[in-house]
């Protein structure tokens, strides 16, 4: 089994708790699930949108490459 | 289909099989890779059966460890020892029932606060057991740092980082399991609560849990004990238990469960705090510690809520609501789009019928043809409209305040406040939390009634979502349309739609037989919200409703142009007008509104606003408009469900309950309505 990807985490508002989203998302049990992103928490069972995909991902990873990089160039000076 | 004769090496294994020494029981949170450590340790040679009287499953296998045969048995995932669901009780029965058993805690060291919890109460319980920090690999990638030399001083027992997927850290587990030993980490409570505890521990039954634990089971009520300790304690010794049970509880406003649950949870905090050395923190400074617990206390939560509620509703109802609306549908659409999509399309079309048919005729406003891209429901001209200029703007504004509430860690407080509210009203505990869900998304907090107990239990709770519970879209149209209204028809809408959850959830209450269930749930950190979040949270939830919203919104649309086309909305329009203006004294065009209300909620509602939005603006409303605002926001509100959930309801409940709750809801909405309209005419 592979490690699961990195780009898939989530953060559940509501509990708390860290998750790979790949194979947890509602979308198998639902019947609207085309095109659909909003993912359930596998600790209490909140839904909401995929924040690791999408253009939202696309952020999300800039910002933390931006917080990565500014943390590095601060433990070098 | 007959299974091959067993190999020589399967025939010894066979063997090890039936002559295990010693047993390790695996146990964890859900979702933290117990299973496949259980796979790596155990191999092929498992068998899975039911827990005697119960549908939970339990693997069982065995494993050559340091020479000698072991026992290995995999347990449901839980959260906690004090059992809330069947899972968690088995679990609970296996670690009471398998004495001299050593646990195998497998925590996922991204949710480290999460996985303590348990450890701590694997501590109270004086089970020997050794910690696996697994997928240490990923919490090292996302920034967390946990000490482990520091946790395993601080619990005494030995920490080990794996990652199971990889094997990684499975040899020094095998070679650490028999030294597995009883954690010194124990929670102190009150001094109440110890002092029941002294008395009642050495009351309890010897087996694998120790009286400290099972003390505290007893002292909080937990109905699943009651068998054990009715078969092996004497009359009087239960009785003294209850006693001092019902003592203790006397001293608490809440529940024991919920007190003992906080206090463990605030020393866990501390533990946590001091191993962990980057990443998420339990609180960021004694404020926020205060704050947070303001915000849940059953008095000072209340003003808290209603601020966090006022303020939101200003930045949605002024800001999203009138200047971002304002701009985007007078401004951009009415001023622009629109006049150049026509220009532009009456340029390069022929003329004749077919551009007749798509932007109507020449010299005619939009609002009085019925073109098909251009026209009184235009695929553009409404349509477009309605989603990017109308709910848009205030569904993104509603998205930023939502946004704030989550990434500050206040949204869970706020499902701890209503819990309380509600449990106050009589409701099941439990099922406030399919409730708090549907905020999020109706659809799937309807899948999320299936930890309801019985199904009478999850048809209330699912006939209570699709009624009065506004998913996040809808909400934030509703909110956009009360922020014109005065205060006193505020008040109307909010206590009709209060009273209705109450009533109904009373009744339900009344209805569901037994006693309902503590609602647990951990609360994380309360934070200042982070820019960068709010920013990618907002983002996540607009593309969510431009994919999903969006189609609906061009479906819906394109229904009403195709009705007005064939003459069928005048039709239903005149047939609709007994209950939209009789009963409901609304104006004959909100048929449409309610049609479309089945596709998406929040269309029909901004439909509604999209009525009434003129005169908000123009501040020309009148007294019988509020009425019928009030009216139609909260008929709309109860009317039946989305399309989505609809379907999910059917898939859940089947076709009959999905059909009867329909034949429910609809009469019931617009008789709320009619009887809203008919009080508010009289004495508003």
């Amino acid at each position: 089994m592979a490690a699961p990807s990195p780009l898939g985490f989530e953060h559940c508002p509501l509990c708390g708790i860290d998750f790979d989203a790949s194979g947890l998302g509602c979308r198998p049990s639902c019947p609207m699930a085309t095109g659909c992103h909003v993912v359930c928490c596998p600790g209490c069972g909140y839904s909401f949108p995929q924040e690791s995909a999408g253009l939202a991902g696309r952020l999300k990873r800039f910002l933390e490459e931006r917080r990565r990089a500014a943390a590095e160039k601060g433990s070098t000076t | 289909m007959t299974p091959p004769p067993p190999s020589s090496a399967q025939a010894l294994e066979a063997k090890r099989l039936v002559a295990p020494t010693r047993t390790v029981i695996l146990v964890g949170n859900p979702n933290v890779g117990k299973s496949v450590l259980f796979g790596a340790l155990t191999g092929h040679y498992v068998t899975v059966s039911n827990y005697p009287g119960t549908t939970v499953e339990v693997t069982r296998g065995t494993a050559t460890i340091g020479g000698a045969a072991w026992h290995v048995m995999d347990t449901p995932g839980t959260n906690n020892l004090l059992p809330m669901s069947e899972d968690e009780q088995v679990t609970r029965d296996i670690l009471q029932s398998e004495s001299g058993a050593v646990c195998l805690q497998v925590c996922d060291a991204k949710n480290l606060r999460r996985g303590l919890l348990l450890t701590s109460q694997l501590a109270e319980a004086g089970v020997p057991f050794l910690l696996a920090l697994n997928m240490s690999d990923e919490a090292a990638g996302r920034g967390f740092q946990v000490d482990e030399v520091r946790l395993a001083a601080a619990l005494g027992v030995d920490v080990v980082p794996t990652v199971a997927v990889q094997r990684h850290g499975l040899a020094a587990l095998q070679a650490r399991l028999g030294a597995a030993r009883a954690s010194r980490f124990l929670p102190r409570y009150d001094e109440r609560i110890e002092a029941a505890l002294a008395e009642v521990a050495p009351l309890m039954p010897k087996g694998g849990l120790g009286g400290r634990a099972l003390g505290l089971m007893a002292l909080v009520g937990d109905d699943s004990l009651r068998a054990l300790l009715s078969a092996r304690l004497t009359p009087e010794a239960l009785a003294r238990v209850e006693e001092v049970g019902r003592g203790l509880a006397a001293h608490y406003p809440e529940s024991l469960r919920f007190v003992v649950a906080k206090q463990r949870l605030a020393a866990v905090d501390r533990l946590h705090d001091a191993v962990v050395t980057r990443g998420a923190r339990s609180a960021g400074s004694d404020f926020a510690r205060r704050l947070g617990a303001w915000s849940t206390h059953p008095i000072y939560g209340i003003p808290i809520l209603l601020l966090v509620l006022f303020i939101a509703w200003l930045f949605v109802g002024l800001f999203g609501a009138g200047t971002a609306v304002d701009f985007l549908e007078r401004t951009v659409f009415q001023r622009h789009l629109v006049p150049w999509t026509e220009a532009g399309l009456r340029a390069i079309l022929p003329g004749g019928a077919v551009r007749e048919f798509l932007i109507g005729p020449a010299g005619v406003p939009y609002q009085q043809h019925g073109g098909f891209i251009i026209g009184r429901y235009g695929l553009i001209s409404m349509g477009l409209s309605y989603a990017v200029a109308i709910v848009l703007p205030i569904v993104a504004t509603f998205f930023v305040a939502f946004s704030i509430l989550e990434d500050s860690g206040y949204l869970p407080r706020l499902a701890v406040m209503v819990n309380q509210l509600f449990k106050r009203m009589g409701l099941n505990g439990k099922a406030v939390l399919p409730m708090v869900l549907g905020l999020g998304c109706d659809t799937m907090a309807t899948m999320t009634a299936r930890i309801m107990e019985t199904r009478k239990e999850r048809v209330i709770v699912t006939l209570l979502l699709a009624l009065a519970v506004p998913c996040s879209a809808q909400l934030a149209v509703i909110l956009a349309m009360t922020a014109g209204l005065p205060l006193a028809a505020l008040a109307w809408f909010g206590g009709t739609l209060l009273a209705v959850i109450f009533l109904i959830g009373w009744l339900a209450a009344k209805v569901i037989p037994g006693r309902g269930s503590d609602f647990m749930l951990e609360l994380p950190p309360l934070r200042l919200p982070q820019a960068g979040n709010v920013a990618v949270k907002t983002l996540a939830r607009i593309e969510w409703y431009l994919r999903e919203a969006m189609p609906l919104f061009l479906l819906g649309t394109l229904i009403l142009w195709g009705l007005d086309r064939f003459h069928l909305l005048a039709a239903l329009e005149r047939g609709a007008e007994p209950v939209m203006s009789g009963l409901l004294g609304l104006p004959k065009e909100a048929a449409g509104a309610f049609i479309l209300g089945f596709l998406r909620r929040d269309y029909a509602a901004a439909g509604l606003f999209a009525h009434y939005q003129p005169y908000i603006a123009a501040g020309t409303m009148t007294r019988s408009m509020e009425i019928e605002v009030v009216v139609a926001l909260v008929t709309i509100t109860l009317f039946i469900p989305c399309i989505a959930n609809f379907f999910m309801i059917l898939k859940e409940r089947g076709l009959k309950t999905g059909l009867a709750m329909m034949a429910f809801i609809l009469p019931f909405s617009l008789g709320v309505g009619a009887l809203v309209n008919l009080l508010m005419r009289r004495v508003y």
